[in-house]
């Protein structure tokens, strides 16, 4: 009976996987073969004749290698730009009095309810005073200065660690930096995966905001590279997809490589409720 | 790379020398550099766009120009977001269903003069610059190229089911024959596979019906929505050849869309489509009709007067801000003036010197269909459309795709929607826009 | 720990640099533009609350916040029911659960855009996969999903959601791992089968978690624009057209920046309401642990 139970549990667990993976697998099915495959009636779920052109096309013609580099630096820099803001803060809101404590952390939690769309025009505006209008700064300085669920993470993961961790240095006199520096940076490197991930996520898929900062194609992230193939004439849906599966691997090769770490991030921060 | 620069150096010098000493006295402080932002919306000709301006450049030593070419899609979203930081590039690409909205915010600088010192109406399709760009008498931008729309057929899909090709001045009843003869149903299911015709709301796709039985569904003057009897006379044809005839589908069936309706008649299952002239190139190149081809203009109505096309602009204009305008204009001039080759194979160059070129007519000078393109020339000297205020919006157009006039007509011809119903909401939505559009 | 007064803000600087010019001024500043008549160009005039009142007697407003929420509300209860099934067949301890974690996560680390174009396809009305399917299996008219205003915007939810299940089940996970072995044991030993435990166990420890998700997931629903864009455009008609997707139009296609800029705040407002709202019922559906 238990064996049953199981062997349903697979079934069910594979069918998903497989809901799961099948659009995946059709980017790179269509990714290997000209346009008219993506209208093939009824469709090609094998490719016949696969091949590379669609990608020698995108990295000759289209400069995805550009745009991929671009990408990289772009969340690399905002990413690390966040592990060290939001654990400064997220350990100052954890550990330490101060007045206005509450109302700022507060003042925090409810920019994270606020979507893009109600502050891009004011934002473009602030932008385009300080001359940053087609370059990465947009992008880059706001999420380094601050990401609104890294703060909460950091700040739930620091009150969940055991205080002693601390007294020792402590009673050694040593300064809150120092603190910060030498004993509660080493213990997150979990949930400092798990920000990293995420953060790198929002902006290695971001859209609006690359859509309306960046000009020059030179600059251009890989979702914009991307949405270019989708022109007002035509749409060359055999490039959009191979650039689609271009955009994929990175981010998930990065997330296979901190898989461990990201989950044990997750749990460790205690951020579920 | 400093050898580069050296010798970028010395070319920028010699062509000073070069044109200092050529015999136009030329007014003091015209040497001093001058740079212009130029925006173009098709990154696909940003090689042909610079070339030519190495040529401007090369002539006009004092003059560099930046080139941005973006894409479509986000070209107004970045022009309108220039224009709120006061950043507008000195010279842009500009079309009719945007014009009226950014002369309303005074964002645009009145060309009138210049137009009618610089321009002879007679080199140009000057029909096509009255349409798309006099606003109360006042020109805005200039076009440097127009496309209309067209009726678009499978020659071997005609021939193998013994079908007459459509002639000049065919009207709906020989159209509507030929469509019920090319729609067959092939696998013998009982549903048809093979349409006549496919149709849906685009206004490239629609409108053209409208102005070849002499109809308007604006009224110009008030400019509400208010279809004269000849609208919807046609606005009951087309809705009759989905719902009565059966020789078009529901849009619905094929996703119609801007991609979905030309891939309908590359993969045959649509004898005649109607589009734009600029997918001339998607059928020649994109994905290539592997079945000849060719172009006919929109069959005549019972009411019709003369053949109007439905055609317009794609401009260049220059914003009021502009610090340089002379520059700005000069080089305008010259955009005009480039070869045939240079432009969208269905696109018409504005002048009418390189539209009647062996180059444009790339049947004659290169063998390739539709062999009847020429027959845009004639028409395009009598162009018209329905771009307002916020014609984005009310005929549901970019990121409103699918809204305003175009829910009505789809839900019409998806058989959702009686066409009194569609007279009833259309006339309630579309002046709600047009009306808070022109308060 | 000792230190000066002035050290926590040391701290919290460059967040509180953040937080005030790239996040809480913009927000100021789209409240002050909410009651102007600004479009890009020109300069701002101010015109009260015609802008409000506008929106607020307009029908077509209303059938869109009607949309907002619709989505919210199949997105919601998808994700906090869903992404907890995938937990917890997950946390039953089979083989290859890494290998199957990493492909249940594979969609939320895809751009949206990605995922909005491949499920477009397999959405097609008439080369679409699943109307390939339907149709092999003798339906005879599948429906035109995106094409179809009765379903488009059920879709453009549900492909959302499949986006963002992973990430949830993530922290589903981790709040599983906190319930104690022992507590199945003992009721095991009481002799409660599987979906008994699930029921009197894990359903009433998880629900702070829960509580957690749907408040974190709501959030979320509201941020639609991308998918919107890339699968319907708004579309059929208005019918997938949601607030923030609105807002786009009319902050860049008509440049009514006042009008958008209000349409901003009744968003924000609408989202406030929601959260505040559900903090406030928290209490009668969160089990406390004491």
């Amino acid at each position: 009976m238990k064996n049953y139970g199981r062997v349903i549990l697979y079934i069910v667990l594979i069918i998903i996987a497989i809901i799961n993976v099948f659009p995946f697998y059709w980017m790179i099915n269509v990714s290997l073969q000209p346009l008219e495959a993506v209208y093939a009636d009824p469709p090609e779920f094998i490719a016949k004749h696969p091949t590379l052109d669609n990608y020698r096309e995108i990295f000759t013609k289209y400069n995805f290698l550009r745009f991929t580099l671009n990408s990289l630096f772009i969340s690399l820099t905002a990413a690390l730009g966040q592990l060290f803001t939001c654990s400064l803060a997220g350990f100052a809101f954890a550990r330490m009095k101060f007045p206005g404590k509450e109302l700022l952390f507060g003042l925090i939690i409810a920019t994270i309810m606020v979507p893009i769309e109600v502050v891009i025009i004011p934002e473009f505006l602030l932008m385009a005073k300080l001359g940053w209008i087609n370059t990465y700064l947009p992008m880059i300085v706001p999420s380094f200065l601050i990401g609104t669920t890294g703060v909460f993470l950091m700040r739930s993961f620091y009150e969940n660690v055991p205080k002693e961790l601390e007294e020792a240095a402590v009673v050694d006199g040593a300064k809150p930096f120092t603190i910060y520096w030498r004993i509660s940076i080493p213990v997150s490197s979990a949930s400092l995966s798990a920000l990293f991930i995420i953060s790198f996520l929002i902006n290695w898929n971001a859209f609006l905001r690359p859509l309306i900062y960046l000009n020059s194609k030179e600059l251009y992230t890989l979702t914009l590279g991307l949405i270019s193939f989708v022109g007002e004439f035509s749409a060359l849906w055999n490039f959009l997809l191979a650039g689609a599966v271009v955009s994929v691997v990175p981010i998930f090769t990065v997330y296979l490589i901190m898989q461990k770490q990201f989950i044990e991030g997750i749990t460790s921060t205690g951020v579920k409720g | 790379m400093k050898k580069l620069l050296l010798l970028l150096i010395l070319l920028i010098a010699a062509g000073m020398l070069f044109a200092a000493g050529g015999k136009e006295a030329e007014a003091p402080g015209a040497d001093e550099p001058i740079v212009l932002e130029y925006w173009m919306w098709d990154p696909n000709f940003a090689e042909q766009e610079q070339a030519m301006i190495d040529r401007y450049e090369a002539e006009h030593p004092n003059v560099t120009i930046n080139l941005t070419a973006l894409d479509p899609k986000s070209y107004w979203t970045k022009l309108a977001a220039m224009a709120a930081s006061k950043q507008m590039p000195d010279v842009f690409n500009m079309h009719p269903n945007s014009v009226e909205d950014f002369v309303d915010q005074t964002a645009l600088l009145d060309l009138t003069e210049m137009i009618k010192k610089d321009f002879n109406k007679d080199e140009y399709f000057w029909s096509v610059m009255e349409s798309s760009f006099s606003i109360n008498d006042r020109y805005y931008a200039v076009p440097f190229a127009w496309v209309g729309s067209l009726i678009y057929y499978n020659k071997d899909m005609f021939d193998k089911y013994g079908v007459a090709y459509p002639t000049d001045g065919w009207g709906w009843d020989e159209f509507l024959e030929k469509a019920q003869a090319l729609t067959k149903d092939l696998d013998g299911d009982g549903k048809t596979d093979q349409w006549g015709y496919g149709v849906f709301s685009r206004y490239a796709v629609y409108d053209g019906w409208i102005l070849q039985n002499d109809g308007d569904y604006l009224n110009r003057e008030k400019l509400t929505f208010e279809p004269d009897a000849n609208a919807k006379q046609a606005i009951q044809f087309i809705f009759d050849l989905a719902n009565k005839y059966m020789v078009s589908p529901h849009p619905k069936d094929y996703d119609l869309d801007k991609k979905k309706i030309k891939l309908m008649f590359q993969q045959e299952n649509a004898a005649m489509i109607s589009e734009g002239s600029w997918n001339i190139k998607f059928m020649r190149q994109d994905m290539q009709a592997d079945f000849d081809w060719d172009v006919a203009i929109f069959p005549r109505g019972p009411n019709w007067k003369v053949d109007t096309m439905h055609a317009w602009a794609d401009g260049i204009a220059i914003p009021a801000s502009a610090k340089n305008p002379e520059a700005a204009w000069e080089f305008i001039k010259y955009i005009l003036q480039r070869p045939a080759a240079d432009y969208y194979p269905g696109k018409v160059p504005f002048y009418k010197a390189e539209a009647y070129s062996d180059e444009w007519d790339i049947y004659k000078s290169q063998g390739l269909p539709p062999e009847h393109k020429p027959i845009i020339l004639s028409y395009g000297e009598n162009a018209s459309h329905f771009y307002t205020k916020y014609w984005k919006f009310w005929r549901g157009y970019a990121s409103a795709e699918g809204s305003g006039l175009s829910e009505f007509i789809d839900a019409s011809l998806n058989g959702d929607m009686t066409m009194d119903e569609f007279y009833a909401e259309a006339d309630k939505e579309m002046n709600k826009m047009l009306d808070k559009a022109y308060r | 720990m000792k230190y000066k007064l002035y050290v926590p803000y040391l701290f919290i600087l460059l967040a509180m640099i953040g937080l005030f010019v790239f996040r809480l001024g913009p927000l100021f500043f789209a409240g002050v533009m909410s009651v102007t008549d600004w479009s890009m160009f020109g300069n701002p005039g101010f015109v009260g609350l015609e802008n409000y009142i506008d929106f607020l007697g307009d029908s077509t407003f209303w059938k869109i916040v009607g949309h907002t929420l619709l989505f919210s509300l199949i997105f919601v209860p998808t994700i906090a029911f869903g992404s907890l099934i995938l937990a917890v067949l997950l946390n039953q301890g089979v083989k290859g659960t890494t290998a199957f974690r990493a492909m249940y996560f594979a969609p939320v680390i895809t751009s949206t855009v990605a995922v909005g174009i491949v499920w477009r396809w397999i959405f097609g009305a008439d080369v679409g996969m699943l109307n390939f399917l339907l149709r092999s299996v003798g339906v005879e008219s599948p429906p035109s999903w995106l094409s179809d205003r009765q379903f488009s915007l059920f879709v453009v939810a549900f492909v959302f959601a499949w986006k963002r299940l992973g990430y949830y089940m993530v922290i589903y996970l981790a709040g599983l791992q906190d319930i104690p072995k022992t507590l199945y044991e003992a009721a095991r030993i009481d002799g409660a089968g599987n979906f008994g435990l699930f029921r009197r166990i894990t359903i009433p420890l998880i629900t702070p978690t829960m509580f957690f998700i749907t408040i974190m997931a709501l959030v979320d629903s509201f941020k639609n624009f991308d998918i919107i864009y890339t699968m319907t455009r708004g579309g059929p008609g208005r019918a997938s057209t949601t607030m923030a997707y609105y807002i786009y139009q009319h902050a860049f296609e008509l440049f009514e920046m006042g009008a958008a800029s209000s349409l901003s705040m009744l968003l924000l407002l609408l989202v406030g309401g929601i959260a505040v709202l559900n903090f406030y019922y928290k209490s009668r559906w969160v089990e406390t642990q004491g």
